[in-house]
């Protein structure tokens, strides 16, 4: 990998901004266009450039191997809010009428089930983008 | 307020969560992700029978998921023919899983094996929701995760498995994904006549629809029989199927021929029967050429089937021929032959299932799989052999076995329809599998030792090909069983 | 007649993309040329179904509080398509990944040349 320092600086540079766009996007999902698939992409697309600038072992180092399995299998909690609606006696994926607090429209704690919804998926989608790219692009010789 | 009302939606959902847990549990915990899967799909499975029962009790049962009505969102609808098949898939998912969490033990590279299981459940969830959705778009969901999950099934075992199995994987997606893009493409243009994505309010709003566009709602069946004839290997559009099987470990075959292309003829069952009104199906002329196209599956998989040495590839070819069955009974139109169909899903499932497994035993316990090397293997592996021996013989349609009480009331659906050629093309099938299935038997049975020193399979492999054995013998003489739920599927689609 | 086809000229696109699409698939020797030429089929597919949901001047569909006459695009094919395109992700990543593992196996990308070098090893 060659040192090219304008590549490097400006990739930790925008990193955090880009993060921090991507849960932007992820927490206002029931508000804006986006919601947890879009977000989650951004905050992946974070992860593999910095994989691309500074390696994959660096990137590694930020989001392990056995995180992103954890966090991979956080659709889990998808199935689990989907529950709490059976719980409480309506049906699968009940927001409201199962009484989750849904807040005002409009404001950013609102929405219910669907704000949980767009976190987890956010999750789920930034950790996938992730591992993606690398079981792509990692050498494995059989 | 009992649970029973969340049976529909739990029988995915059970499935689902397990396969999410896998990766963890088999990074972590590895010995907790054998007693998961098995337990979610005999939940999955114990669900889906009470679910049947309360159907058979008390008529369809509708669920909204969300609680938000249809056909704003998105229902779940088990009638008689759903409540069928989903007794049918996890029941005889349940019995391959069993058998698998021994098989992948031995054939199936150790890195791979939590993603087996994953991947193995997600199709079992995919197929089931494609089964009890009452929703078109849900249906293609379901379809994709279940064909996704098929996909990479195929090369799962890794270094132990063959060499050309990347390339049958990648044969099997690229003619799922053209399939996949017809349907939904399918989807968008009904969706564009009628506004609804709810089949029971498509199906109501399709007459009027059909008035303004009539060609947009035939091309819209046009696409959908295309997708999915080549999902459920339709001959011609076959050509995937042999070679993913000859590639693939044996329970994923046996997912795949059992279950997967049953459940895609089901959808276009489905399709015909619930959202387009089979009146208007056939009155499209896409019937009649549809029913052709099967009749010469049915011959043309039998006698590819007969040039075969290799006894998955006989298997694969016999898997084509036999979805020619149950294409051409559902297009019959007749009460007989959407009877003699949906029966021949379960008893399909059931021999070839019976079959494919004990095969996978012998590759098991030998690796061989050309039937020249199966002389004598009659008496070194008795159960296994004697099971594959009946559902062999069943699938020739010997009385009383199973495989003659579909193939009859298939065949007194082609004689209802007046359709004598293809009574002749159901009998002349019959004699072409008995030439390839007697082949094997006289090999396994008659043909003295070249097997060398096996033994029988071990137990968590042969008590499903036990069962699905002792499936092959009596679920012809108690085919009323199956039938008091088809007879109604059939009475509800309006024959 | 013209004038009623060119008015509908996204359906004319998203069924040329669709053939341009299916074609490369189909005849396109090249691995990576038949992903693309799927990626190309399903965008299209895309398309269409986005077209068909979008009003002349509608809005992204997110309601505004005491706006009385906004017209709204019909999110519905939308919220399809998104999960549509979670799919084509899913199948594209999975064919390269299995493209990554021919060329690994074989040295080549050509379809019939690893049908060849595969028969001729068995």
């Amino acid at each position: 990998m060659t040192e090219d320092i304008i590549v490097k600086t400006s990739a930790r540079l925008m990193t955090p901004f880009i993060q921090m766009f991507g849960l932007y996007v992820i927490f206002h999902g029931h508000l804006t266009p986006g919601g947890g698939f879009q977000g989650g992409a951004i905050i992946g697309a974070s992860m593999i450039l910095l994989a691309v600038v500074y390696g994959l072992e660096e990137g590694e180092k930020r989001l392990g191997h056995d995180a992103s399995t954890v966090l991979e299998s956080s659709t889990l909690f998808y199935a689990l809010i989907g529950l709490i609606g059976i719980a409480a006696g309506y049906s699968f994926l009940a927001n409201r009428v199962a009484g989750i607090p849904v807040g005002t429209p409009g404001a950013l704690f609102s929405g219910g089930a669907i704000f949980a919804i767009n976190i987890v998926v956010g999750l789920k989608v930034a950790s996938t983008g992730k591992t993606l790219f690398y079981a792509l692009s990692r050498e494995e010789r059989p | 307020m009992s649970i029973n009302r969340h049976f529909p939606v739990l029988i995915v959902v059970a499935p689902l969560l397990a396969s999410y847990l896998a990766p963890m549990l088999w990074r972590w915990q590895r010995r907790l992700v054998k007693p998961i899967v098995l337990s979610a799909a005999a939940l999955s499975f114990s669900m889906s029978l009470s679910t049947a029962l309360q159907v058979l009790r008390s008529g369809p049962v509708s669920y909204h998921v969300g609680s938000w009505e249809p056909p704003w969102g998105i229902e779940l609808y088990v009638d008689y023919l759903s409540a069928y098949m989903a007794v049918v898939v996890t029941a005889v998912g349940l019995l391959i899983l069993i058998y698998a969490t021994e098989y992948a033990e031995k054939l199936v590279d150790e890195k791979n094996r939590g993603l087996f299981f994953t991947l193995a459940l997600l199709l079992i969830a995919g197929l089931t929701g494609m089964v009890v959705t009452g929703d078109v778009f849900n249906l293609f969901v379901f379809l994709e995760i279940a064909s996704l999950a098929s996909y990479a099934l195929v090369p799962i075992a890794g270094k132990k498995g063959s060499k050309g199995r990347f390339e049958a994987s990648f044969r099997y997606l690229y003619m799922g994904a053209i399939a996949s893009t017809f349907i939904l493409i399918g989807i968008g243009l009904a969706y564009m006549a009628t506004g609804t994505l709810n089949m029971a309010d498509m199906a109501r709003l399709l007459p009027e629809a059909r008035q303004e566009y009539p060609r947009l709602i035939v091309a819209s069946l046009g696409f959908f029989i295309v997708g999915f004839s080549i999902k459920c290997a339709l001959f011609p559009l076959h050509l995937w199927l042999p070679d993913a099987y000859a590639h693939a470990p044996m329970p994923v075959n046996a997912l795949s021929s059992g279950l997967t292309i049953k459940v895609m003829a089901y959808a276009m069952i489905r399709l015909f029967y619930s959202v387009f009104g089979i009146g208007f199906v056939s009155g499209t002329g896409l019937l009649s050429a549809l029913q052709v196209i099967a009749g010469t599956a049915i011959i043309v998989g039998s006698l590819l089937a007969i040039t075969q040495n290799d006894v998955i590839r006989i298997l694969a070819y016999s898997s084509v021929s036999q979805i020619g069955y149950i294409i051409l009974g559902a297009t019959l139109v007749t009460k007989d032959g959407l009877a003699g169909s949906l029966l021949h899903i379960l008893h399909h499932s059931v021999m070839k299932g019976a079959m494919l497994l004990a095969v996978g035993a012998v590759i098991y316990k030998t690796g061989k799989r050309d039937i020249r090397d199966y002389r004598g293997l009659g008496k070194r592996m008795p159960y296994t052999m004697g099971a594959f021996s009946i559902a062999a013989l069943s699938m020739v349609g010997i009385p009383p076995l199973t495989g003659f009480v579909s193939k009859w009331i298939l065949l007194l659906g082609t004689v209802e329809a007046k359709s004598y050629a293809f009574t002749f093309v159901i009998l002349a099938s019959s004699l072409l599998n008995a030439v390839y299935y007697f082949r094997l038997i006289n090999y396994i049975h008659f043909k003295g030792e070249t097997a060398g020193e096996v033994d029988e399979a071990p137990p968590a492999m042969l008590i499903p090909i036990i069962i699905l054995g002792l499936g092959a013998i009596f679920l012809g003489v108690l085919a009323g069983l199956p039938l008091t739920i088809i007879w109604k599927a059939v009475a509800s689609a309006g024959l | 007649m013209i004038h009623e086809a060119l008015s509908q000229y996204n359906y004319i696109v998203s069924s040329t993309l669709f053939l341009i699409g299916l074609y490369t698939m189909i005849t396109r020797r090249n691995l990576l040329k038949k992903i693309i030429g799927l990626n190309i089929m399903d965008t299209s597919v895309f398309l269409f179904f986005i077209s068909m949901g979008s009003v002349e001047g509608g809005r992204a569909p997110i309601v505004i509080p005491g706006a009385e006459d906004v017209v709204y695009v019909n999110p519905l094919p939308q919220a399809l398509i998104l999960t549509a395109i979670v799919v084509a992700v899913s199948v594209t990543a999975f064919a390269l990944a299995l493209t990554i593992r021919l060329y690994e196996d074989y040295g080549t990308l050509d379809a019939d040349r690893i049908r060849e070098l595969r028969e001729r090893g068995t």
